[in-house]
């Protein structure tokens, strides 16, 4: 029966296992990191300048601005911390928690949208009928 | 049996990485809970109290400046470029040697240092916020909410009471704008004094009557005119600078809101100062180099996530 070999952790010594922690990639480069910059800059202006067009409380807007947000994250994500070149390695402990965190705004939404509330002013147009007349 | 043991391919215990990433994606994770549960709450009680007729704050309400969230957005997207490229001068050094390998070393500390100031840049400009926050009283349990009448109604007519004697006494007189002010404030205070007025009324007389949101507006005769109130500028808007208290609906909810939010995340940026502080300390010493790449890439990785945290804070609060 062949025996089975458990050679020591080759990544056991972290101090040295900074070039093998990469495993084959070489990282990513000086210009992609700054191609990766200016990506979030632009963002982050175009989020400003989508506020001042569309203004505040409105879908469209709020929208556009959650996409960029999303992308903003993901460029972050993807380049600076690696998980371009880690997700094979890591995707079984940041997938789950990445569902959990999607289903859980989906399902705490239904209650937003459905729940009676306490104050009738919420109830809109029963509250809206007894305003007094606009001059 | 030799031959059989050299065929088989050797096992390795755990995942390709090295423990210190793993456990960092673990603890990152944790805090990703940590932040959907805040966050989430908040989307929901942004979505699911208020109404058309006592909206959600306005930043204008709440003293909120979108230029102040946008330039923190930029200064930790700076700060996140600056750990990366400390960490990639690292990596680099790894293959050189002699003088070239000392540069970049020395390059890697100068954005470890770079890293920190734009941290600290951050939490100082969220300092200065929180004191505007403070100054107008946009504490939680600390706003006036007039959308039901109770002692706390009646108390907010005592505090703007207070406020407009000292306005009228001090307020200055530069402008046209503050001249009408002053002497609408003399007015105001005047039928305050003679107990003329509800609570909603004078709210409405601080506000003016575009201004008042329809939960707060008093009941009126049919035809009422429309009252230009003491904050009101010519242009319809207010004048924020003035300390003239008036009702925020739901503004305690979302003092509640911002606070939890941007306080936790205010003292995640502190803990990740914290570590940079001591690897530039261990610099000073000369215990820094190519053998802490693995350091500076986790302590990279909090950082970053660290700055996603607040990639989507910035539009919830300060945007939509």
């Amino acid at each position: 029966m062949a025996e089975q070999h458990y050679p020591s952790d080759p990544l056991a010594h972290d101090a040295h296992a900074g070039h093998g922690a990469h495993g084959d990639h070489a990282g990513p480069s000086f210009q992609l990191y700054m191609y990766v910059f200016v990506a979030l800059c632009v963002c982050t202006a175009m989020s400003f300048i989508v506020n001042r067009i569309f203004g505040e409380n409105n879908l469209t807007g709020a929208g556009i601005i959650m996409i960029v947000a999303v992308i903003k994250a993901s460029l972050v994500a993807a380049i600076f911390m690696h998980l371009m070149f880690d997700w094979g390695k890591v995707y079984c402990i940041v997938l789950p928690v990445c569902i959990v965190t999607v289903m859980m705004v989906i399902i705490l939404s239904i209650d937003a949208s459905l729940a009676w509330h306490v104050y009738p002013e919420s109830s809109v147009p029963y509250y809206e009928a007894s305003l007094p007349a606009a001059p | 049996m030799a031959h059989d043991a050299e065929q088989t391919p050797p096992l390795h215990m755990g995942l390709p990485l090295p423990n210190g990433k793993l456990a960092l994606w673990i603890f990152l994770v944790t805090e990703i809970t940590f932040f959907t549960a805040i966050i989430g709450t908040y989307m929901l009680l942004r979505n699911g109290q208020p109404s058309r007729a006592a909206p959600w704050p306005s930043p204008t309400d709440v003293h909120l400046s979108e230029f102040i969230g946008a330039f923190n957005t930029f200064v930790l997207i700076c700060s996140s470029l600056t750990v990366v490229l400390c960490h990639w001068c690292l990596h680099e050094a790894r293959s050189k040697q002699g003088a070239d390998r000392q540069a970049l070393v020395r390059k890697a500390v100068m954005y470890l240092g770079v890293t920190l100031a734009l941290g600290c840049v951050f939490l100082v400009v969220k300092a200065f916020e929180y004191k505007a926050k403070i100054d107008h009283q946009i504490l939680p349990g600390r706003i006036f909410e007039l959308k039901t009448e109770n002692a706390s109604s009646y108390r907010f007519v005592r505090v703007v009471k207070e406020q407009l004697e000292h306005l009228v006494k001090d307020g200055p007189e530069n402008t046209e704008h503050q001249k009408a002010m002053k002497q609408r404030a003399g007015q105001l205070l005047a039928d305050i004094n003679a107990g003329k007025l509800s609570p909603k009324e004078v709210n409405e007389r601080i506000v003016g009557t575009k201004n008042v949101k329809p939960v707060d507006m008093p009941k009126k005769a049919p035809g009422a005119a429309e009252v230009k109130g003491v904050l009101q500028k010519e242009d319809g808007t207010l004048d924020t600078g003035v300390h003239l208290t008036y009702s925020i609906p739901y503004g305690n909810l979302w003092a509640s809101c911002y606070f939890a939010m941007t306080g936790f995340h205010a003292l995640h940026v502190l803990g990740g100062l914290v570590i940079f502080a001591i690897y530039l300390i261990a610099a000073l010493f000369g215990k820094f180099g190519p053998e802490s790449e693995l350091s500076i890439e986790l302590t990279g990785l909090y950082w970053h996530f660290v700055d996603i945290v607040w990639i989507f804070l910035f539009p919830l609060l300060y945007l939509v």
